[in-house]
């Protein structure tokens, strides 16, 4: 088919065409194709019926200058396309291209604008999902649907149509530089019209001159032309036919065909893929229009496009190397290419398409369910979590948001609901019943009306739950076929099965070992026994059994705090809240009930806690046992808040007594001088859960110790600092972090209570904590001993030191002298690892200080020069830069610590 | 993702305000604001670490074990 002279083939098609194209005139007849003679005895003579003049009369039969709105069939399609996608856009990429691509249309295939058809069309993309969204949604907006006409009015080029009813069918779109390439060909070819209107005739090997040779009042039906154009697109390889009768042909008014053509192309492609069309009837109309009324000049259609395509020879290709004529590989290239852009194409596009459909299918759904029955649900599902006791089975967001609440409130921010504005439980029943809404929210909408929803849902719920009670009172019981007696059905609703289906029995089990144990424990370890009697240290096992009991007996507790009632009132209380005396009564029973109950659950944990064992029973020690795992070093801090004044001391001095039994201490992780990373994977795993868990004693047990320490008087102090010196190998000890910070508690609670002593305490002022002169005595004996003791060792303690024993020997106890302090450093240490072991040695450094502090003058010079070399070394290595800056200012701030204290500065040192 | 609304006791969950975490696998999902999931198909449940307090949770749970045994 042809239009206007226009070569619209497929290149596919050309290629024959091409080869042909020279011999033209003779291979014609040769062709394997239909040749049509007019003029035999089955031609009808209507073509010679045809006025050849006829132009005159287009503008009545076309219409001129004003196009009515009837034209605009694409405001009729367009509202049963429903959908607009792909074909929208290939039509109106390629118009608005149309109109520039009078200059452009030579490019080469590997066009800068579109390398591929993807990229081509890829900004539009987005707009028509857009659109489509739009139309999607059952208004089609009529006013869009023309959006295109504006191109095709007259002024444009030929080219445009053919671009636009070239891209159009839908199983082989016509690209863009197809089309150039096809109107570059046409260009290259013998400069006639004729040829190019022969080669366009052939592209579509439509048997349009048949059709076209007809007289213009039977042109063919648009099912013919629709067969015609699927028969063609089918038979896409084979050479297309060259129609002979062209003369006739181009004889024709050209206002027939291309309109009916056109119409019945965009009547295939409307039935051919319904998406892709919207455009398409719109502008062939406005275009025949335009082509049917030739011009003054009376050129023809191919004459306009000739003039054209010489307007097109004055600009070169932009990209040169433009393949004119005669290049068969690349176009052969160009087709495959072509080829998969196009199946690229389709694929995305089906793709899309099925997405589309399955969004629309589901938007189906889409409010079935109103609000209201949402709010249904969400109420079925609450009904549910209404219990008996909402702040005990909604322990964890009751206490979670309480905790929240206040951290909320201690940063300032404003707290949505809170125990002042809200409760966080909704009763729904006569007897506590009622469910947990303990959530914080801290962005508080418009109150009122939260509340007011509030009230609706606590009345629905109840509603609800009454429902299902009386329900369940009238449990239907029926005769199941074939059972014997009456069964009762529950539904699965109203007694789901349990997730977790542990018989009770087994857990009874459990609890009778558990039992069994801790007695086994009390009763063997009681004070029944002599002392001295030696057991077995407890297994983990135990431990663990034990620490889950403590923890129950903790969660006891502290339920009981929170439900701990007023203190008896006081007789001016009574007074002011115009209480009876029964009242009064009432409450102090109550409340010494409570502390009765209390105290008996705090003496239950006491005695769990194993403390008064005798020191010797086991080593390690039960209690301290208790301690080895991360679970008893969290237990700690809340054992202790609910024991009395000397229980806690007792722990204490246990703790003291037991220090180096502790798991964290006996099994400290030791520091190792080589990275990590040459230790083996157990090793390392070790190495990590050690230092794991001496994490969690540091920041658990040790607060806690240095809030007991802090209650101390320096007579205790002293009492404890010597009880360690006797008992343990103190150097030992110290190398262990937990070491350093238990012996720099003591000693700067010490420091503190001297501090205190010093000052003259004012007059009239209670200070039961100023320590006199023979506790200051006590202390400073206990301190000169054990300082007398340790000096020597002193060095071993630094963590840098034991690493680099470490690597030479196989322990660190084997070390002696200072000689190894000024082993260099040992290269390959992680810079990362080398600063946490700086940082470890900063800790060993400010104990070190306090120990100066308190050491008297002829111990300190001799706390020097056994440091000497380690501070030599420290500060030589932080001068000369041996370490990184980092790491340098490090150590040196850590001298300085020491060294300032007496008064000395690493700047003194050389 | 969402604002968890409600679970119930076959730990079917109601989401407000969804987010969809995989747009390429669930598209379908993208134009849904809230959603009721059986809880027999929820295979994890993701929260945010800040917002659990684990040592609270670990007492919870003792104390649900500790009143069921009763």
């Amino acid at each position: 088919m042809s239009f206007f002279g226009f070569d619209a083939t497929l290149p596919e098609r050309r290629r024959g065409l091409d080869d042909d194209l020279d011999a033209f005139g003779d291979k014609a007849g040769a062709e394997d194709i239909a040749v049509y003679t007019w003029g035999t005895e089955d031609y009808d003579g209507l073509g010679d019926q045809l006025q050849e003049q006829g132009d005159d009369a287009n503008d009545m039969t076309f219409g001129g200058g004003d196009i009515g709105t009837d034209f605009k069939f694409a405001q009729q399609t367009a509202q049963y396309a429903g959908m607009d996608s792909r074909g929208y856009q290939q039509n109106q990429a390629p118009t608005s291209y149309g109109s520039k691509s009078k200059l452009k249309p030579t490019k080469p295939v590997s066009d800068l604008f579109a390398s591929t058809e993807a990229d081509f069309f890829g900004a539009p993309k987005k707009s028509s999902r857009l659109r489509q969204k739009e139309t999607s949604s059952r208004n089609i907006p009529t006013t869009s649907s023309f959006h295109s006409s504006g191109n095709s009015t007259p002024t444009n080029s030929t080219l445009n149509v053919i671009a636009q009813q070239a891209t159009n069918p839908a199983p082989a779109y016509k690209t863009l530089e197809e089309i150039e390439a096809e109107a570059r060909a046409a260009y290259a070819r013998p400069n006639s019209g004729f040829t190019a209107s022969a080669v366009d005739q052939g592209s579509y090997g439509m048997q349009a001159p048949v059709s076209a040779g007809q007289p213009g009042d039977r042109p063919m039906t648009l099912e013919e032309i629709e067969r015609e154009m699927m028969s063609n697109l089918t038979k896409s390889a084979s050479p297309a036919p060259v129609p002979a009768t062209l003369t006739r042909q181009m004889q024709q008014p050209q206002h027939e065909m291309p309109s009916g053509l056109s119409q019945g192309y965009a009547q295939h492609l409307y039935k051919g893929q319904p998406q892709a069309q919207i455009q398409s009837p719109v502008v062939p109309p406005a275009n025949v229009q335009q082509q049917a009324r030739p011009p003054a000049s009376d050129l023809t259609g191919i004459e306009l496009l000739q003039k054209q395509l010489g307007n097109l020879a004055m600009f070169p290709p932009l990209g040169s190397a433009a393949p004119a004529k005669g290049q068969p590989k690349s176009e052969e290239q160009m087709d495959r290419e072509l080829e998969a852009r196009i199946r690229e194409t389709e694929m995305a596009e089906m793709k899309r398409m099925r997405k589309a459909n399955k969004i629309a299918s589901m938007s189906r759904y889409n409010d079935v369910m109103t609000g209201g029955d949402k709010e249904f649900i969400t109420r079925i599902q609450l009904s549910q979590l209404v219990t008996q006791d909402p702040y005990t089975s909604d322990f964890y967001a009751q206490v979670h948001s309480a905790i929240t609440r206040a951290r909320l409130a201690a940063v300032g921010q404003p707290v949505g609901r809170g125990p002042a504005d809200g409760p966080t439980v909704l009763q729904v029943g006569p007897d506590g019943r009622g469910l947990g809404v303990g959530v914080v929210r801290s962005t508080g909408g418009p109150k009122r009306l939260k509340e007011t929803a509030m009230q609706r849902m606590t009345v629905q719920v109840k509603r609800i739950v009454e429902n299902a009670q009386k329900r369940a009172t009238a449990a239907p019981s029926a005769t199941l076929q074939g059972a014997l007696g009456k069964n009762k059905f529950r539904s699965s609703a109203t007694a789901p099965r349990p997730t977790l289906a542990v018989s009770a029995s087994s857990k009874n089990l459990q609890s009778s070992t558990a039992s069994t144990i801790a007695n086994l424990l009390q009763g063997s370890g009681g004070s029944t026994r002599p002392n001295g009697d030696r057991k077995q240290p407890l297994t983990e096992k135990q431990v663990l059994f034990r620490l889950e009991q403590l923890y129950e007996l903790i969660l006891d507790l502290e339920q009981m705090r929170r439900d701990q009632p007023p203190p008896a009132p006081t007789e001016a209380q009574k007074v002011h809240f115009g209480m009876t005396d029964e009242e009064a009564e009432e409450k102090r029973i109550q409340a010494e009930q409570w502390s009765s109950q209390y105290e008996g659950a705090v003496e239950a944990m006491w005695q769990a806690l194993l403390v008064q064992e005798p020191l010797e029973v086991s080593d390690p020690h039960p209690f301290i046992s208790l301690l080895s795992v991360q679970k008893g070093h969290k237990l700690f801090g809340r054992l202790i808040r609910h024991l009395s004044h000397q229980q806690c001391l007792t722990v204490l001095i246990l703790l003291l007594a037991c220090f180096p039994q502790l798991d964290v201490v006996r099994n400290a992780p030791m520091p190792t001088l080589a990275s990590s990373s040459m230790l083996g994977p157990y090793e390392r795993a070790n190495h990590k859960r050690a230092e794991a868990r001496t994490e969690t004693f540091l920041s658990s047990v040790i607060p806690v110790v240095v809030q007991l320490v802090g209650r101390l008087e320096l007579k205790m102090v002293a009492g404890m600092v010597s009880l360690c010196s006797e008992r343990w190998e103190v150097a030992k000890v110290l190398a262990t972090r937990p070491g350093v910070a238990l012996f720099t508690i003591l000693f700067s609670r010490a420091e503190m209570l001297k501090h205190i002593a010093a000052v003259p305490v004012p007059e009239g002022q209670p200070a039961p904590m100023v320590p006199s002169q023979a506790e200051l005595d006590q202390w400073n004996l206990a301190s000169a001993n054990l300082l007398r003791n340790l000096i020597p060792k002193l060095p071993s303690v630094f963590p840098s030191t034991q690493a680099q024993a470490a690597a030479f020997g196989p322990g660190i106890y084997l070390l002696g002298g200072n000689g190894q302090n000024a082993a260099s450093e040992i290269g390959s240490k992680d810079e990362k690892e080398g600063m946490q072991m700086d940082l470890k040695d900063g800790e060993v450094w400010g104990l070190i200080a306090s120990f100066g502090l308190q050491a008297p003058p002829d111990e300190q010079t001799l706390l020097v020069s056994s440091l000497r070399d380690k501070i030599l070394h420290t500060v030589h290595s932080a001068k000369k830069g041996w370490v990184s800056a980092p790491r340098g200012e490090l150590r040196l701030r850590n001298v300085n610590l020491f060294l300032n204290g007496l008064g000395l500065s690493a700047d003194m040192i050389d | 993702m969402g604002t968890l609304k409600s679970v119930d006791q076959f730990l079917n969950i109601r989401l407000d305000n969804i987010k969809v975490s995989d747009p390429d696998r669930f598209p379908h999902m993208m134009a849904i604001k809230n959603c009721f999931i059986r809880g027999s198909v929820v295979r994890y449940v993701q929260m945010p670490t800040g917002a659990v307090d684990t040592q609270l949770l670990e007492d919870a749970t003792r104390r649900e074990a500790k009143d069921n045994k009763k």
